[in-house]
């Protein structure tokens, strides 16, 4: 397939990412309580995953992967740290 | 059909699937009303469509032009990001699950079935 053609079918994926990106930075910002916004943060670490996948497909650099494993781990790391040490909402 | 034409195909339909699925769970997050319903949509669809996006990745980097050692070497990172995704999931799902079900964060008690529904003990507050 034409390397053109082939990167500007990659815009559906890089649309649909950012339309995610709007939505869970939405959903972090006016969470009703702090487990929403563990919720949202955890979907945006794996769509900033998904993004950098589509970056290493679209550029065939893969020097990005490194940090794919270094954000998700981050992320595990973070949302299971924040679920055992959380304070109830509140109090 | 040559490799070429192979991997560009699959690869696209592997990450077209998987960014759609990715999509249709921040979709969830934004619309579904508690968060015992957006832990169910941050887990399984999230998942599954990063696990398909990344082996999209690794076939595409598979049938590149310039493949060569330092690619095939970041495979391997591809491969264990598959692993790591399939692994954590449950552990983050079930932490947060756990914690939410202990403050009772279930929503309407009209809105769930009756095997969703909490106990009255686990309804008290502290």
């Amino acid at each position: 397939m034409d390397p053109a053609i082939y990167n500007s079918l990659l815009l559906i994926p890089a649309a649909f990412f950012a339309a995610a990106f709007v939505i869970m930075v939405w959903r972090i910002l006016t969470g009703p309580n702090s487990m929403d916004r563990m919720l949202g943060l955890d979907g945006f670490v794996a769509m900033l995953q998904c993004a950098l996948a589509t970056y290493i497909v679209w550029t065939l650099d893969t020097t990005v992967a490194n940090a794919m494993l270094v954000i998700a781990l981050l992320g595990f790391i973070a949302s299971v740290s924040v679920a055992r040490f959380r304070k109830r909402d509140g109090s | 059909m040559t490799y070429q034409l192979f991997v560009d195909v699959a690869s696209l339909v592997l990450i077209l699937a998987g960014s759609f699925l990715v999509f249709s769970a921040a979709v969830g997050v934004a619309r579904f009303r508690d968060t015992m319903s957006r832990i169910h949509a941050i887990t399984k669809p999230q998942t599954t469509g990063l696990i398909l996006t990344i082996l999209g990745a690794l076939l595409k980097v598979t049938g590149s032009p310039e493949f060569g050692i330092a690619e095939r070497s970041d495979l391997g990172v591809l491969i264990l990001l598959v692993v790591f995704a399939a692994m954590t999931s449950p552990v983050t799902a079930q932490r947060l699950g756990r914690v939410s079900r202990r403050e009772g964060l279930y929503g309407a008690a009209a809105d769930m079935s009756r095997n969703d529904a909490p106990a009255d003990r686990s309804l008290r507050r502290r």
